[in-house]
């Protein structure tokens, strides 16, 4: 019978929040939880990796974000522009039409759709049950810029970022340093990391020019849902 | 789809008699084909089309706290020039018995007559102060000139029609065998069972067509008498009124928030529509939605105006089901960009497909 | 990606988003001139256009967009006619702000369903008339002179446009506190223009919906009841409820025994009479959803004199200045309107979709109408463990219904 009362063992979830909510943040702990849950949906679910949670801007004057953001690196690209889609299958035509005459006829099937490689994407933790306004997007976008910072060697290890590092985060977080990024393995980036992350990767994708991040919607019953949410009017996509 | 034998898919039945009817209509009002581009002559011969071009500023009628606009000039000047397209909210005289395609009056949202009056391009006339003013005390002078003009009118009318005599008899035979089709299907639609034109699941299905009427209407004479005179129902009440009354203490039609969103977009050159029918308060189109899909439903706020955000999420999805992003927007303040049309921002929220 | 959503419509290729059909209030113009110069020739058919994404400069694209324009311009330009033959004249009295036929030539007066046309004209008097006698003086002289035979049109008045229509149906009416409004008016003509024999009836007391129409009851036998009751039945939960446990020990010989005792929240039951949730006489403001017009399908034999329970209840409203119903005004809303139960030995989904008694919520918004079906489902009614198993074969699905998906 005195079994039956015991609670169960916690979760993998229910462990990884009560080991990663800081004490001390500068946001209240059911932000860190949310950041939490999500980065863990996105890792075990989505498989997305170099997941990093970040409390602070990555632009100078590094201040504070409205609450906990996700950066990470989907398994295949997220987002592709209709301008960028309208090129790549202008290109994988072509490659077809040269395949065709290049071989006679017989490689046109293996002609591969070309797969844009995958970009690191900023993701904003929310619960369904929340009430925004336009203002509160718009200071989430103050605080980021158009491509997330590249992760520290240690973030990129996100499978020890789950279980360990609590105690350093901790001792380091007591510093107060504004600047710090935390990320999942609890390694606080110095500075210069930061301004590494900020150099315009947007270069290597011509169609990224407007800031964005994934919407990620957490209803009480633990469903996540993603959306994307452009800072501007972009048309949308048409597959 | 050109095939008569496709008459007689079941799902074309109801066009059939639509058509029918739409034909018998047709020939009932004798209508004139002023509205063929293959008769351009005609067309200009026909009634007095009052000339093209539309002079600015031009009346926006307000009835009953709604604005409209009855002449057809203006209604295409706006479209090309301003890109307002309004909602046409009346019947088509020579084509009654359907409702995709709609007539005069257009029907301007409050956002786009304020935006032409903003502009320069519009001003608000009170239409029933100005029709009781201008017709119940008409002098005798007065009504004389407007209904000869109205006369001479009608005359043409009736000339254009007989033109086109020859044409209708040929018609009339065409309707003739159409009419028979129609029976044919009929009798075979009988047997079919009753239920099979009602499963779809629109607004088409709950005004579905229903089964003909037992009999063929009478056919009537297609001919016109010479000397005939048609009457004539005008589409504006310009003339007899005169567009030099203007008003100048209106005020301007009153807007709801969203309008700085309305108007950012239109001054980005998108074509904006009411948007209930997709759930959001505006549709917007890259180009004139007669020749292409919109892009956005939008919803327009303010800048600290509180929203669910299950509405942005189900917004996104509503709108990925159907191509389209979902726009939410505003006029941002605290801003520090000085232009005053510039300072809206807006997001849009698109499924991430994951 | 291990867990694709299912339940999001995912346009591709063997299933693309139905665009054509819900993308547009704005159809291409241009087919209605082919379709009226074919003379009704099947084949020509009035669908929406095949339309682009965005702009390119193109001259392709241009010159389509412009015979578009064309098209529309041409269509929308057409001016009304009447020809001596049908030439209906009317003659517009602003002192009740109706207009008058002096020899109804058309019978379509009577049954508002065939399509017709009248030519308003404006009261022809001289300024001077104009007093406060004035209406009568004219309604006597028009009397006199219907008697005379041949009476050239030009007696009359000028011709009312449409223009002016609007602006005395509509615009006058309002500032005098008439009830046809533009959105209702916008409801009424191109459905009833397209079913061209449908008939269309404005419900005598259309606010408030205090007293229920008893015409609009099918058998006398709810009626009854509805006196009888002033309040539905309440389900009181038992006792058990308090104490536990819920299901007590006992022989059970069947399932459905226990699932009863499972049954501990409280529904509504559609089939109990309605009761109103307001006291007090709302205004039309406080109380926009009340029913608008009765419609009759066009293929039931229509006596105007026992026309029978209409086939809808429309319920027109403003989009702009009326908001989401709210439960109790959507509960007086469909008080109004018959019990109209489903067919019991029916579908449990199409059951649910028809409710037990329904209203059809045309809601207008500048001009575009969207229509929405409110019904009173039974979902308390539905009990799914009375359900039968379906026959041999239905080994796993026997609970799920003809719905699609995961059945939930």
């Amino acid at each position: 019978m005195a079994a039956a009362t015991a609670s169960p063992p916690p979760s993998a979830l229910t462990k990884l929040i009560s080991a990663h909510t800081p004490t001390d943040s500068t946001h209240p702990a059911h932000l860190h939880h949310l950041a939490l849950q999500i980065q863990h949906n996105l890792q075990h679910q989505h498989l997305w990796t170099a997941l990093t949670i970040h409390t602070h801007s990555p632009l100078a004057p590094y201040s504070p974000l409205p609450r906990p953001l996700i950066s990470g690196l989907p398994p295949q690209r997220l987002y592709v522009h209709p301008d960028e889609q309208v090129e790549l299958l202008a290109r994988e035509a072509r490659r077809r039409r040269e395949g065709k005459k290049g071989e006679g006829g017989k490689g046109e099937e293996k002609v591969d759709r070309e797969k844009p490689p995958p970009e690191r994407e900023w993701v904003l933790p929310t619960h369904v049950r929340e009430k925004w306004s336009l203002r509160r997007f718009g200071e989430v976008f103050e605080g980021i810029g158009v491509v997330p910072p590249e992760p520290t060697e240690s973030g990129m290890d996100e499978e020890r970022g789950a279980t360990s590092g609590r105690g350093e985060r901790q001792e380091q977080k007591a510093d107060g340093e504004v600047n710090a990024d935390v990320d999942t393995t609890g390694a606080v980036r110095p500075e210069g990391t930061e301004r590494e992350g900020e150099k315009p990767e947007s270069a290597a994708n011509k169609w990224r020019t407007l800031k964005r991040v994934v919407l990620a919607t957490l209803d009480d019953d633990s469903t996540v849902v993603y959306y994307v949410v452009h800072d501007g009017i972009v048309k949308p996509r048409q597959n | 789809m050109t095939s008569h034998r496709e008459l007689f898919d079941p799902t074309n039945l109801k066009l059939a008699i639509h058509m029918r009817s739409l034909t018998e209509t047709l020939h009932l009002h004798q209508e004139d084909e002023r509205h063929y581009p293959d008769h351009p002559d005609e067309a200009k011969s026909a009634v007095k089309m009052a000339d093209t071009s539309v002079s600015e500023p031009f009346p926006i009628s307000l009835i009953a706290n709604r604005y409209l606009l009855y002449d057809i000039n203006t209604i295409t000047y706006i479209r090309r020039k301003h890109c307002i397209c309004g909602v046409l909210i009346g019947g088509l005289p020579q084509a009654p018995s359907q409702n995709v395609f709609c007539g005069i009056p257009l029907e301007l949202m409050p956002e786009e007559a304020r935006l032409l009056v903003e502009e320069g391009h519009a001003y608000i006339v009170e239409d029933v102060e100005a029709h009781m003013a201008g017709f119940l005390d008409m002098s005798e002078e007065e009504r004389n000139a407007f209904m000869s003009a109205v006369e001479s009118q009608g005359r043409d009318a009736a000339k254009a029609k007989k033109r086109r005599a020859g044409d209708n008899k040929e018609r009339a035979l065409k309707e003739k065998n159409l009419h028979r089709l129609v029976q044919e299907s009929q009798t075979r639609q009988a047997s079919a069972s009753p239920d099979a034109t009602n499963t779809a699941d629109t607004d088409e299905s709950l005004f579905a067509y229903p089964s003909p009427p037992a009999s063929p209407p009478p056919p009537r004479a297609s001919s016109t008498a010479p000397g005939e005179i048609f009457g004539i129902t005008p589409s504006t009440s310009y003339p007899p009124l005169t567009m030099s009354v203007r008003s100048t203490n209106q005020p301007l039609p009153a807007v709801p928030r969203s309008y700085p969103l309305f108007r950012h977009l239109h001054s980005k050159g998108y074509f904006v529509t009411p948007g209930l029918r997709f759930g959001c308060q505006y549709v917007a189109y890259p180009g004139d939605p007669l020749r292409f899909h919109s892009h956005f439903l939008t919803v327009g706020m303010d800048w600290d105006e509180k929203f669910d955000l299950r509405d942005v999420v189900g917004g996104g999805r509503l709108g990925t089901g159907v191509k389209k992003a979902y726009l939410i927007g505003g006029k941002e303040e605290n801003s520090e960009k000085a232009d005053e049309d510039d300072d809206i921002r807006a997001f849009s929220v698109e499924w991430a497909y994951m | 990606m291990a867990d694709v959503d299912e339940d999001l419509p995912q346009p591709t290729e063997s299933n693309p988003p139905d665009d054509a059909e819900v993308d547009d209030e704005v159809p291409d113009f241009r087919l209605l001139s082919n379709f009226l110069k074919s003379n009704g020739a099947p084949g020509k058919i009035p669908k929406r256009g095949e339309k682009d994404f965005e702009p390119h400069p193109t001259a392709q694209q241009a010159s389509t967009l412009e015979a578009s324009r064309q098209a529309m311009h041409d269509a929308v330009a057409v001016t009304r006619v009447h020809v001596p033959k049908n030439h209906e004249i009317a003659v517009y009295e602003p002192s009740v702000n109706m207009a008058y036929v002096d020899k109804p030539r058309n019978t379509h007066y009577r049954t508002m369903g065939k399509a017709g046309t009248l030519d308003i004209r404006w009261p022809a008097i001289h300024s001077k008339d104009h007093d406060d006698g004035g209406s009568e003086q004219r309604l006597e002289r028009s009397e006199e002179q219907q008697d005379e035979e041949s009476r050239p049109s030009s007696d009359y008045g000028v011709p009312m446009s449409l223009q002016g229509a609007y602006a005395t149906f509509i615009g006058f009416e309002a500032s005098r506190g008439g009830s046809l409004t533009l959105e209702r008016y916008t409801v009424f003509a191109p459905p009833r223009a397209k079913l061209g024999r449908a008939y269309w009836e404005i419900p005598p007391e259309s606010l408030p919906p205090l007293e229920l129409p008893s015409k609009h009851w099918n058998s006398g036998f709810f009626s009854k009841i509805w006196r009888r009751l002033s309040a539905p039945e309440p389900r009181h939960p038992h006792g058990r409820l308090a104490s536990g446990p819920l299901v007590t020990p006992g022989l059970y010989r069947s399932y459905n025994d226990i699932y009863r005792l499972l049954q501990i929240i409280p529904s509504h039951d559609p089939t109990a009479p309605p009761t109103l949730s307001t006291a007090d006489v709302p205004s039309e403001d406080e109380h926009p959803f009340h029913i608008t017009y009765n419609v009759w399908k066009p293929n039931t034999p229509f006596k105007k004199t026992a026309p029978g329970p209409p086939d809808f209840y429309i319920c027109v409203v403003s989009a702009r200045d009326t908001f989401l119903p709210t439960s109790d005004q959507l509960n007086d809303l469909l008080a109004t309107v018959p019990y109209d139960p489903p067919k019991m030995d029916g579908n449990l989904y199409q059951k649910l979709k028809h409710g037990y008694r329904n209203v059809i919520i045309a809601v207008v918004d500048q001009g575009i109408t969207s229509f929405l079906r409110v019904a009173d489902a039974g979902f308390g009614v539905e009990k799914l463990y009375e359900r039968k198993p379906r026959g041999a074969g239905g080994k796993r699905g026997g609970f799920r219904g003809r719905g699609r998906g995961r059945g939930r």
